[in-house]
């Protein structure tokens, strides 16, 4: 964990940057400020918002709607991922079955 | 990485610097590395136009390039951490979210059978929340001169509305954050607030411009007088020359709507010549003696 002026270093933003992606949900503070509240994950989040913002031009909207869906894609990307390990833990049939079945449906 | 840079950007060598860019962030928006979680290959291209566009976006590198004094090796950006490298850990099950199969039949039961408890909420979804609409009504006047309102919402809550001078009839005013909780720790919505203007009985409104139809008296009209003018900021006086007529239009300029930055539009006083209410035996007599009394206001209307 790393406290906020650590991560203001780290992310290269300054503290009125940092309370507006805040209070638009793009970073969210851990429960336990004490513990740091932040992570190596909210630094490459806020290089992701930058990239957004400053290398590709995406403006306020855009940002917001560029991390949710991408929040979206990982959440299906590791249920996914779990979902393709449970299957490897199934029997030889089953997971033929499984696998035949996905690729049925594909286009 | 030692390909030519223009190549790289598909720009020629002349490109402007804002054609570079355009060209840099077209080819960085597909291949983002966080815009391809599940593409190891768009790295390495991005590494190469990030490379060439720091190469080129430099006017002084770019310079020392094009003189053959510096190659394209060695421009490379230091490696950057990308998020996606971090979204499926542990520690960004904040910001991951469900959403994107929370609607799919069957699929609570299953995933709550192979994953316990993560699989049947969803997930920890952040939504902003929704904006509200409201309808308002306001006198005419508090509508010119800004007012402000309490509206109760249905929920018994309550909402200060401030209603700025020169509000128009239809308008939205937007009070951020007065709309529904966000889900999730998202932020809330907005309350809109769509105002109604009631019409006032001799005020009307045209833009900035405030118009009025104000009766005067035979005597104002024609021996001209000072008199008082109703304005949305209060009774001023006015001259009316003397020889008015009914339609003559008076301007009292800076006595219409507010506008932003202290400024206001004009009040377009409209003359309407009144004759006394009751028969009045002496006008009548005066007007028998009147020597002009063959006057014809109609001579246009060829009747």
């Amino acid at each position: 964990m790393i406290d906020t002026s650590e991560f203001l270093t780290h992310a290269r933003v300054d503290a009125e940057v940092l309370e507006t992606w805040i209070e638009a949900g793009w970073l969210v503070l851990r429960q336990d400020p004490d513990a740091g509240g932040f992570s190596d994950v909210d630094v490459a989040r806020a290089q992701l918002i930058r990239d957004l913002q400053e290398d590709l031009g995406v403006n306020e909207e855009g940002v917001s709607v560029i991390l949710d869906l991408i929040d979206q894609i990982h959440g299906l990307r590791r249920t996914l991922r779990d979902l393709i390990s449970a299957v490897g833990e199934e029997p030889e049939t089953t997971r033929h079955r499984i696998v035949t079945y996905v690729r049925e449906r594909r286009p | 990485m030692s390909a030519d840079p223009y190549q790289v950007l598909g720009v020629n060598r002349e490109a402007s610097q804002e054609e570079i860019q355009k060209a840099y962030r077209k080819l960085a928006k597909k291949l983002h590395p966080d815009l391809n979680p599940g593409n190891k290959k768009a790295e390495e291209n991005f590494k190469e136009v990030t490379a060439a566009y720091d190469l080129l976006s430099d006017a002084d590198k770019r310079g020392r390039f094009d003189r053959g004094e510096i190659d394209a090796s060695g421009a490379e950006r230091p490696r950057q951490r990308y998020y996606r490298d971090f979204a499926e850990g542990d520690g960004a099950h904040v910001y991951t979210s469900d959403a994107g199969f929370a609607d799919m039949d069957g699929m609570d039961d299953i995933l709550s059978g192979i994953f316990g408890e993560r699989g049947r909420r969803a997930g920890n979804f952040r939504m902003r929340g929704g904006d509200v609409q409201y309808r308002l009504e306001l006198d005419f006047l508090d509508a010119i001169n800004g007012a402000s309102r309490r509206v109760t919402l249905p929920d018994g809550s309550v909402l200060d509305v401030a209603i700025p001078p020169g509000t128009r009839d239809g308008q939205v005013l937007r009070l951020r954050g007065k709309g529904t909780r966000g889900i999730g720790g998202g932020p809330p919505g907005d309350a809109l607030v769509e105002i109604a203007v009631r019409p006032h009985p001799y005020f009307r409104r045209e833009g900035d411009n405030i118009h009025l139809d104000l009766p005067v008296s035979l005597t104002e009209a024609v021996l001209g007088a000072k008199i008082k003018v109703p304005t949305p900021a209060g009774a001023v006086t006015m001259t009316v020359p003397k020889d008015s007529n009914t339609g003559t239009v008076l301007r009292l300029r800076g006595k219409g709507v507010p506008r932003s930055k202290g400024a206001r539009g004009d009040e377009y006083v409209t003359l309407k010549v009144m004759l006394p209410e009751k028969h009045d035996p002496d006008l009548a007599s005066f007007v028998s003696g009147w020597s002009n009394k063959d006057y014809n206001p109609r001579r246009g209307m060829e009747v």
